[in-house]
Formats: C-alpha cells, structure tokens, sequence
C-alpha cells in the first residue's frame, strides 16, 4: 500500500505534455469523444449504411493507438543529471511552518 | 441530444481544466543548467520581515488607518509574489529531481529522493501560506488565527515523512545489493 503511495508521489503536480499520464488520458479523450460524435450521427443520418459507422468506430480506435504510440515511441530530449544544486528549500520550508504555526489555531 | 450537449459541454470544461493545469507557464527543465538559467532569487530574510508580526503592530501605530490599509495591502502583494516565484522553484526542483532519479546512480537518487520532498513539502506549506496571505491582502487589518487546518496538514506531512522513509529503504537497499 506503502509502496503504491510512494509510486503515486512520483508524479509532480506540475505536469507537462510530455507525461505519459497525459498521454494514455489524451488517446482515451479522443476515441470517447470520437464515439459520441459517432454515436450522434448514428441516430440522425438514416442514409449512411451501419457499416460505416463501424469502420469509423474502428478508425476513432486506431486514433487513440497512434496517440499512444506516439507518447512512448516518442525519443525523450531529457538528459540525465548528475549532479543536484544546492538550495534553501529548508530555510523557506521554516519560514513557512512557522507562519502556518502562527496563523492556523492547532 | 440534449445529454450529448450536457456531455460535449463537460468534454468542453475537462479540456479547459487540462490547458489550466498544463499552462503553468514554467519553462521547461532537462538539465542542470535549465534550472540555473530560470531559478528566481528571493530574498528569505525579505519575506520575513514582509510577514513580522511587530513590523505591522508599529505600521498600525505609526500610519493613518487609511495609509496603514494601503501600505499593509503592498506588503501581502509582495510576500504573495515572493511565494509565487519560490513556488515555480520547487516545481522546478521536482522536475530536475526527477530526472536525477532516473539516471543509474543511486546515492544521486537518493539526494533528489530529498529535494523531492523538500519541494513537495514546500508546495504544501504554499497551499495554508497563500490563502492566509490572500484574507490578509482583503483584510489588511487581519490578525485572527484561522481553525481547521490543523489536522490534515499534519496529515499529509506524516504521510510525506513516511512516504520520504520507504523510498530512503528502497534506495539502501539497492546500494547495499550494489
């Protein structure tokens, strides 16, 4: 449980583009959209055999694969670090706790 | 139709909140020389003095209500930008953290497995900081302490501490199988 937590705090809360995350999120946002729309059509555009309607499906699918696809084949243009600067984040964590100390009733 | 409206319009407002949380308007980091390069510098000892209790009691001594309220509105507005930038810091320290994580070397691991929770402990403190700071730019004359808070927040920082000491495990682990 622990460790699925401590999996869990690798994500930053500042995402960006590249995060796989947004990835998988972004092929499932695709395709729903893409049903309804489909699904939308279905119901009022009589003309159109069923038929196309599920090669469009299927093409909505495929979509979402190529979006995926796209996240991790991707190359990465992050370098590794090998070293860490210093910084004051202990400093300006103190400062902080002790306002927090002094503004919010314990 | 009507429920394909309701879900094409929250389809609408789930991408808008997706560009909001994307849009932190960080530059991006993948080197040590990105975070030299886009670090901001605040000065700590600055941020203190904006937030001293007794450099307000003598403001509200010294100045007209009127001029206190104005003056004491500029200090929030400062102390809440300085917040700001250190904010963006720590978001860019997590980043940089991270990517020394994944290199191959464990003790590096180890020390960004700390900057992490530095940051992450930072951006916690800013989420209790910067709301009070934003009644006091409202209420100038604020002085009340705000209930409430207490217990989540020692909370979620036992949770970071424990969090912090199973990965601190893993690593030594992993150096002593090394």
């Amino acid at each position: 449980m622990l460790a699925d937590s401590a999996d869990f705090a690798d994500v930053p809360p500042g995402l960006d583009w590249q995060h796989y995350a947004l990835g998988i999120a972004a092929g499932f946002g695709i395709y729903s959209a893409l049903d309804l729309a489909l699904l939308q059509f279905r119901a009022h555009l009589h003309s159109v055999a069923y038929a196309t309607f599920a090669l469009l499906g299927s093409a909505a699918y495929n979509l979402a694969v190529i979006t995926w696809a796209f996240y991790f084949l991707k190359p990465r243009d992050e370098k590794s670090v090998d070293s860490l600067p210093s910084t004051d984040l202990a400093n300006w964590n103190d400062a902080l706790t002790e306002q927090v100390d002094k503004w919010y009733q314990r | 139709m009507v429920s394909t409206l309701i879900i094409l319009f929250a389809s609408g407002f789930c991408l808008l909140l997706v560009w909001v949380i994307l849009h932190s308007g960080l530059p991006p980091i993948r080197s040590l020389g990105d975070w030299e390069a886009n670090k901001h510098e605040v000065d700590i000892d600055a941020f203190r003095l904006l937030l001293e209790s007794a450099e307000e009691q003598y403001l509200r001594r010294s100045l007209p209500p009127l001029e206190f309220r104005v003056f004491q509105r500029r200090r929030m507005k400062l102390a809440l930008r300085s917040l700001d930038l250190v904010g963006k810091n720590a978001l860019m320290l997590m980043k940089l953290g991270q990517l020394a994580k994944a290199g191959a070397n464990p003790k590096l691991a180890q020390e960004a497995e700390e900057l992490i929770y530095g940051a992450l402990r930072l951006r916690v403190n800013l989420l209790l900081v910067q709301p009070y700071l934003r009644l006091k730019w409202l209420f100038p004359g604020w002085t009340v302490s705000v209930p409430g808070f207490a217990l989540p927040y020692e909370e979620l920082l036992s949770y970071l501490n424990r969090v912090r000491q199973q990965r601190r495990w893993d690593l030594e682990r992993i150096l002593m199988a090394g």
